[in-house]
């Protein structure tokens, strides 16, 4: 690539930045490139890394992010953000070896982060887990028996002191719970069994209507008329009922059983 | 170089090449003279001169050359200021570290 061909790509990839900004940075990047010369041009080029990376820079620079992202090292100025597979800046961890050691170290480095550096991360993470957690129980077991006692004996203390307000407070909570629960147990019972009653009511008070219409004409209208609203009312029990077996229902289920999960899967990861 | 340079630093570096040339100075010299004391990448002083300048501890000027415009810096009277502080913070800072390394055996 050489300098033409830079700078028109640069171009490209800003043409939607403000258009000063745009002038400013593709004058710097052009005067850079002229003022190298054309025998220094490649090498400049190759350093830039890629238009996309000097473009990737500016724009982090115009969103004030790069106070925050990188910061600059010895090997220039360094960021994961803009780390350019033919620009090798990152460094961190030089030992003072002799250069040959430090660039195959840097080579390695370089062709095995992408996928291994991951996972090393995380082995190394979890084996440092394990090794506090075995360092902990190792601890307790050894060293701190006269304080645990101690400990137990002052929170059994505790409890009898505060028994009395534990008690009172815990049986209010215990009832409203339990007001609730009932509540709730009615609402789901009441809303199917009034639903069925105002159904065989009303085909009941229908029939009856029916049957007296001959006899009694207006007697048998008015029971027609009472049945066909019971009917009304039956159809609304309907819908609530489809509401509160089909909603209400299901949703306290999955509550509950989501408490219990978390409930289990926390006593599972305390254990180990 | 073992050591990082933080943006401070460099700041400062920036200021005092810039501040030596009294007619203004241009990017890419800048960053030569700034690599004869840290290896920065050819990259990495856009955004330090911008940002620079919008602090107006620089101005920058173009003047034709060679048939084209170049851009020059010039160090203005609140860089030479801030270049003056951090030279006393650089000169306190590096004596301490000086010292305790020489102490060390």
């Amino acid at each position: 690539m050489n300098r033409r061909e830079f700078i028109r790509e640069l171009e490209y990839l800003l043409q939607d930045i403000p258009e000063e900004e745009k002038a400013d940075a593709i004058a710097y990047y052009r005067d850079y490139l002229e003022d190298a010369g054309e025998e220094q041009e490649e090498d400049v080029i190759r350093e830039f890394g890629s238009p996309e990376r000097v473009a990737a820079i500016i724009r982090a620079d115009l969103r004030g992010d790069l106070d925050s992202g990188g910061e600059f090292t010895e090997s220039g100025y360094q960021d994961e953000r803009f780390r350019d597979p033919r620009f090798q800046v990152a460094e961190r961890h030089r030992g003072l070896g002799d250069s040959d050691g430090q660039r195959n170290a840097k080579d390695r480095f370089w062709n095995s982060h992408s996928s291994d550096w991951i996972q090393g991360e995380e082995g190394v993470y979890s084996g440092e887990g394990r090794e506090q957690g075995r360092h902990r129980g190792g601890l307790l077991s050894k060293g701190s028996a006269g304080s645990q006692v101690l400990k137990i004996i002052l929170i059994l203390a505790l409890i009898c002191v505060l028994s009395p307000v534990l008690l009172g407070l815990g049986g209010g909570i215990v009832g409203v719970a339990a007001g609730f629960l009932t509540l709730l147990i009615a609402v789901v019972l009441l809303a199917g069994v009034l639903t069925a009653a105002a159904w065989i009511g009303a085909a009941a008070l229908l029939v009856l209507g029916a049957g007296m219409l001959f006899a009694y004409p207006w007697s048998g209208v008015l029971i027609i008329g009472c049945g066909v609203f019971v009917l009304g009312l039956a159809c609304l029990g309907v819908a609530v009922s489809v509401l509160v077996y089909g909603k209400l229902v299901p949703f306290c289920l999955c509550s509950v059983v989501n408490w219990i999960n978390r409930l289990l899967y926390r006593g599972r990861r305390d254990r180990t | 170089m073992v050591f990082n340079t933080g943006a401070a630093l460099l700041d400062a570096i920036v200021l005092a090449v810039v501040s030596r040339e009294q007619q203004g100075t241009y990017g890419y010299k800048i960053t030569q003279d700034v690599r004869g004391a840290i290896d920065i990448s050819e990259s990495t002083l856009y955004p330090v001169l911008r940002r620079l300048l919008k602090e107006e501890c620089l101005e920058s000027y173009d003047m034709a050359i060679d048939g084209r415009n170049r851009r020059y810096y010039r160090i203005t009277e609140s860089g030479r200021l801030q270049l003056n502080l951090y030279r006393g913070e650089w000169s306190s800072y590096s004596r301490k570290i000086s010292r305790i390394l020489e102490e060390a055996d």
